[in-house]
C-alpha cells in the first residue's frame, strides 16, 4: 500500500537530512500549525462542531550531494490532521474519514541534474503541463536544449501513478465516482499507470507546448483506458502591454475539446485603462469508467471583460467587469420532451483597489460588488454579492485586517424564498523573528441556513538544522 | 478494499501521524535550543567593534581566511579576536587597549601580553550582520573564479553587498541568473518588502517584465506552459499559500466563510473547484458530515428537499436530466452513481445522439455500460 511508500520515504530522507554526511548542505525546515474551530448550523438545525488541528512539515535539501551547484535537491513535505470534533459514527466512514488521525505525505521526491540541461525528478512530486496541474507517484526525465540565442526548448517524459489527495490511499480510478469502494465493478482495479510526455519552445516572453497523457488501469479481466488526452497551450507577451495566454486540449473518448480558454491583457499606458477579455469552453467529464459520462454532458461556453483604471489622484485603481455564460442546449432532446434549449447566465461588478494614510498608518482597502442572473427562467436566479476588505500595518509587523460580506439571492425557482447572508471577518497576523503568528474570527448570519462561528489560529516557523 | 486491508490501512496511518508529530517535535526543539536554531527573518547589526578596514592594507585573507574555503552563506567568516593579535601584539593599539576596538569597553584589568595569555582570552561573541542564510552562496566558488574580494565587497567600510552587485555581475558573465541560483526560500514578497535587508535597486527589479498587465488573470495559464520557469523563483508550495489565507494579506481565492456561499460559485464556475479539490471525494465528505447527502444514515430531515418540484418530471423544464447534462458535478457532490442506476432500471438515460459515440466509449472501459447492460459487448452491435 502507498501508505507505506510513504513513510519508508519520510525515514530516508529525514536520515539523509541529518546524517554527517550533510556538510555542505542547505537544510531547510518549515513548520504550519493550524488550528481551527467552528460552530455550523446544519440545515436541519443541529451543529456541526469542528475542531481540528492540522501540523504540515516542510523538509528541503538543497545541494545534497555538497558540491554546491544544486545538482542534487531533495524536498519532503507531509501534514497531520485531526478533527477532535468529528462524530463517533464518521471517524470509520470511508468518506469522512479523511478528517480523522489523517497523515499525508504531500510531496517526496529528488530532483537531479547529472547534467546542466537534463532534469530528472522521482518520487511523489507536481507536474504541470497544458493539460493542467497533476500530482504523481513516479518518474520525470526532461530534457532543456539550447536552441539558440535567447530560444530554448523542453521535452519531458514522464510515467507514474496519480495521486489524489483528500482521497484514499488508492487512485481514484480504482474506486467508485465517489471515493468509496461500493459494489462497482470499477472497485476492483489492480493497478492504475498514467504516462505522457510534452515538448515546447520558448523565447522570451513567448511560448508554445504540446502534451499528451494516458491513463490505463485494470485487473486479471482486462486493461481500460481512463483517459487520454492531448493538450496544447501557449503564452506570449506581444508587446509589454500586450499579453495574450490561451490553452485547449482534445479528449480522445469524448472525440471532442473537453476545453479551451483564451486570455487577452491589454493596456495602453502606465496611467491608462487596462482592458482584459477571457473565453473559455469547457465539456464536464469524469473517468471513463463513470456512467455519469453516458448522460449526454452538455458543454458551456463563457466569457468575461474587465476594463480597470487607475487613478492616481486618488491612489486606487478601478474597475468595472462583466461575465456571462451560455449551457448548449439540445433541440433535439427538447422536440423528444426531455431536453433544454440554451440557457444564459450573466453579470456585471464594479471594484477598487485603495490605498491610503490615516494617522499616519497605512491602509489598503478593496471592494467588490457582483450582480448577476439568468435570462431564461428556468435556470439560476439572481444574486448579488459585496465585499469589502480593508486592512493596516497597526504596528510594526502587526497586521489587522477586516472583511465584511453580504450576499443576496432570489431563485428563480418559486419554491425558494428569497435569501441573504452577512458575513463579518476580523484577523490579526504578527511577523516575529521567530516565526508567524496569526488568528482569525469570523461570523456569518443567513436567512437560509443559521448562523456560524468560526476562529482559527496558525503558527508558521522556519528552522536551519 | 477489504475489512482487513481497510484496518491495516488506518493502523499504518496512526504510525504515520505518530511519526508527523514526532517530527513537528523535533523541529520545535530544534527551533527552541538547537545551535543554528531559528534564524530570524531580520538581522539587526549589533556590533560592538571599532573598526576602520582603510586603515589595514593586509590582503582579505589575512584576516577572513576561511572565506576562501566557504561554501555556504551560513559560515562566520569573521576574523576570531585571536587574528587581530599577530599584528597588535608589537603594534598599536596593543592588546590590552580593549577600548580601542570594543565599544564600551575599559581597558584590560589584567594586562595580556603573552600568545599563550592571549589564546586564552574568550570573549563573548559579537553579531555582525549577516546575510540570511537562506542563501546560497559559495565563497570558494567565486575565489576560484578569480574574483577579487573588493568586487562585492567594495568601499572603505565594506560589508555584505547589495543584490544589485550580484544581479549585475551575474548578467554580464555566464553565471547562472535564476533566483533559485543564490536564493532558497519562498518567502512571500510582502515579506520581502517588509523586512528584507537587501533593497534591490529598481534597474534590478527581479519581478519580470510580463507579472504586469493582469497578471494575476493570466499566470495560471503561463504557468502550466512554463511552470520551470515559475519554479526558478518560487517553489511549489508557494502556490499552495497563495491560494490559502493569510491572515495579514488578502485571501487570494476564497473569501471567509466560504462554505457559507460556495454553492453559488460551484454552480457558476465548477471547473474551477476541480482544479484544486477532487470533486468526488472533497465535496462528498464535507457533505457527508454536513449532512447535505442522500445516504440513508444521515438524510435530511423529511422537511429538507433540495431539488425543486418536477424534478423528476421529464415535462418540466429544469428537471433533473436537464441539469445533470448541464452540471454533473454538482449531482457528484451528493450523489453517487448508483442513485442513478436505481432509478433508472428500464429508463433509458441516454441522449438522442449516444449511439454515434457509444462504440468509442465501449471500446476504452465497459464498466460503466456494465452498471445496467448485462453483456456489455453485445451492445457493440446497436451502435453506429
Amino acid at each position: 500500500m502507498r501508505i507505506r511508500g510513504d513513510i519508508t520515504a519520510i525515514v530516508l530522507i529525514l536520515a539523509f537530512a541529518v546524517s554527517e554526511a550533510a556538510v555542505a548542505q542547505t537544510i531547510k525546515v518549515q513548520s504550519s500549525s493550524l488550528a481551527r474551530l467552528s460552530q455550523m448550523r446544519r440545515i436541519d438545525g443541529s451543529i456541526d462542531a469542528t475542531r481540528a488541528f492540522t501540523q504540515r512539515v516542510r523538509l528541503s535539501v538543497f545541494d545534497a550531494t555538497g558540491t554546491n551547484d544544486g545538482r542534487l535537491n531533495l524536498h519532503l513535505s507531509f501534514r497531520f490532521s485531526n478533527d477532535f470534533g468529528l462524530v463517533d459514527r464518521l471517524k470509520d466512514d470511508d468518506v469522512a474519514d479523511m478528517y480523522w488521525n489523517q497523515a499525508v505525505v504531500d510531496e517526496a521526491y529528488l530532483q537531479w541534474r547529472p547534467f546542466e540541461r537534463i532534469n530528472v525528478r522521482a518520487g511523489r512530486f507536481l507536474r504541470l503541463d497544458a493539460l493542467g496541474p497533476r500530482d504523481i507517484d513516479g518518474l520525470s526525465l526532461q530534457l532543456d536544449p539550447s536552441l539558440g540565442k535567447g530560444v530554448s526548448g523542453r521535452i519531458e517524459v514522464w510515467a507514474g501513478q496519480d495521486v489524489f489527495f483528500e482521497s484514499s490511499p488508492l487512485s481514484g480510478d480504482a474506486w467508485d465516482i465517489q471515493g468509496v469502494p461500493e459494489d462497482s465493478q470499477a472497485g476492483s482495479a489492480d493497478w492504475s499507470v498514467s504516462g505522457g510526455m510534452r515538448a515546447g519552445i520558448h523565447h522570451r516572453s513567448a511560448g508554445v507546448e504540446l502534451a499528451w497523457l494516458r491513463r490505463v488501469y485494470g485487473d486479471p479481466d482486462g486493461e481500460y483506458l481512463g483517459e487520454e488526452r492531448i493538450g496544447a497551450a501557449m503564452y506570449g507577451q506581444i508587446t509589454p502591454d500586450l499579453n495574450v495566454a490561451s490553452r485547449a486540449s482534445y479528449h480522445t473518448i469524448l472525440a471532442d475539446v473537453d476545453r479551451a480558454s483564451l486570455l487577452v491583457a491589454w493596456r495602453t499606458g502606465a496611467s491608462t485603462p487596462t482592458l482584459s477579455l477571457g473565453l473559455e469552453r469547457i465539456v464536464p467529464w469524469f473517468d471513463s469508467g463513470s456512467i455519469f459520462n453516458l448522460f449526454g454532458a452538455q458543454p458551456y461556453e463563457g466569457g468575461w471583460f474587465k476594463l480597470s483604471q487607475p487613478v492616481a489622484a486618488l491612489n486606487s485603481e478601478f474597475d468595472v467587469r462583466t461575465f456571462g455564460r451560455i449551457y448548449e442546449g439540445d433541440q433535439d432532446l427538447v422536440d423528444f420532451g426531455n431536453g433544454s434549449s440554451d440557457a444564459t447566465t450573466w453579470g456585471v461588478g464594479v471594484g477598487h483597489d485603495t490605498k491610503f494614510k490615516l494617522l499616519d498608518y497605512p491602509f489598503t482597502w478593496r471592494s467588490v460588488g457582483t450582480y448577476s442572473d439568468s435570462i431564461d427562467d428556468a435556470y439560476g436566479g439572481a444574486r448579488a454579492l459585496i465585499q469589502s476588505l480593508l486592512s493596516v500595518e497597526a504596528i510594526r509587523d502587526l497586521f489587522i485586517q477586516t472583511r465584511g460580506l453580504w450576499l443576496w439571492a432570489n431563485p428563480s425557482n418559486e419554491r425558494y424564498s428569497t435569501g441573504t447572508g452577512v458575513t463579518g471577518t476580523l484577523g490579526v497576523e504578527w511577523r516575529t523573528e521567530l516565526g508567524r503568528l496569526s488568528a482569525v474570527v469570523e461570523s456569518s448570519q443567513t436567512t437560509f441556513q443559521g448562523g456560524n462561528l468560526q476562529a482559527f489560529l496558525s503558527f508558521d516557523v522556519e528552522a536551519w538544522p | 478494499m477489504n475489512v482487513a486491508q481497510l484496518r491495516l490501512h488506518r493502523r499504518l496511518r496512526r504510525w504515520g501521524a505518530f511519526l508527523v508529530l514526532c517530527t513537528m517535535l523535533g523541529v520545535y526543539l530544534q527551533a527552541a535550543f538547537g545551535d543554528s536554531g531559528v534564524k530570524p527573518i531580520r538581522y539587526e547589526s549589533k556590533s560592538e567593534l571599532k573598526f576602520d578596514h582603510s586603515k589595514h592594507p593586509q590582503p582579505c585573507a589575512d584576516c577572513h581566511g576561511q572565506a576562501t574555503t566557504s561554501q555556504t552563506s551560513s559560515d562566520d567568516l569573521g576574523p576570531s579576536m585571536q587574528a587581530c593579535a599577530t599584528c597588535h601584539a608589537a603594534i598599536k593599539p596593543t592588546l590590552d587597549e580593549c577600548s580601542a576596538c570594543h565599544v564600551n569597553a575599559t581597558n584590560a584589568s589584567t594586562p595580556v601580553k603573552t600568545e599563550a595569555e592571549w589564546l586564552a582570552v574568550r570573549p563573548a561573541p559579537f553579531m555582525t550582520p549577516r546575510i540570511k542564510p537562506d542563501i546560497r552562496f559559495s565563497h570558494r566558488q567565486h575565489f576560484d573564479a578569480s574574483i577579487p574580494c573588493k568586487t562585492c565587497h567594495a568601499g572603505a567600510d565594506p560589508g555584505l553587498p547589495k543584490m544589485q552587485v550580484c544581479v549585475d555581475c551575474h548578467a554580464q558573465t555566464t553565471a547562472p541568473q535564476t533566483c533559485e541560483t543564490c536564493h532558497t526560500t519562498n518567502v512571500t514578497p510582502q515579506i520581502k518588502a517588509a523586512t528584507y535587508p537587501v533593497k534591490v535597486g529598481a534597474r534590478s527589479s527581479l519581478k519580470p517584465d510580463n507579472h504586469q498587465v493582469d497578471w494575476m488573470k493570466r499566470h495560471g495559464t503561463i504557468a502550466l506552459t512554463n511552470g520551470e520557469d515559475c519554479m526558478s523563483c518560487h517553489q511549489e508550495p508557494q502556490c499552495a499559500s497563495c491560494h490559502t489565507a493569510q491572515v495579514g494579506e488578502t485571501y487570494a481565492v476564497h473569501p471567509p466563510n466560504f462554505v457559507t456561499i460556495h454553492a453559488v460559485d460551484a454552480r457558476m464556475e465548477e471547473t474551477n473547484c476541480t482544479t484544486c479539490h477532487s470533486t468526488q471525494n472533497f465535496c462528498t465528505a464535507c457533505h457527508v458530515r454536513a449532512e447535505v447527502t442522500t445516504r440513508p444514515d444521515a438524510r435530511p430531515p423529511s422537511r429538507v428537499a433540495f431539488h425543486p418540484p418536477g424534478f423528476v418530471d421529464p415535462r418540466t423544464p429544469d428537471n433533473h436530466g436537464v441539469m445533470a447534462r448541464r452540471n454533473i458535478v454538482d449531482c457528484a457532490s451528493c450523489h453517487s452513481e448508483n442513485d442513478c442506476v436505481t432509478c433508472h432500471t428500464g429508463i433509458n438515460p441516454h441522449p438522442a445522439d449516444f449511439r454515434v459515440d457509444c462504440r468509442r466509449w465501449l471500446d476504452a472501459n465497459p464498466r460503466p455500460c456494465a452498471k445496467c447492460h448485462e453483456d456489455p459487448g453485445g451492445l457493440r452491435e446497436q451502435c453506429l
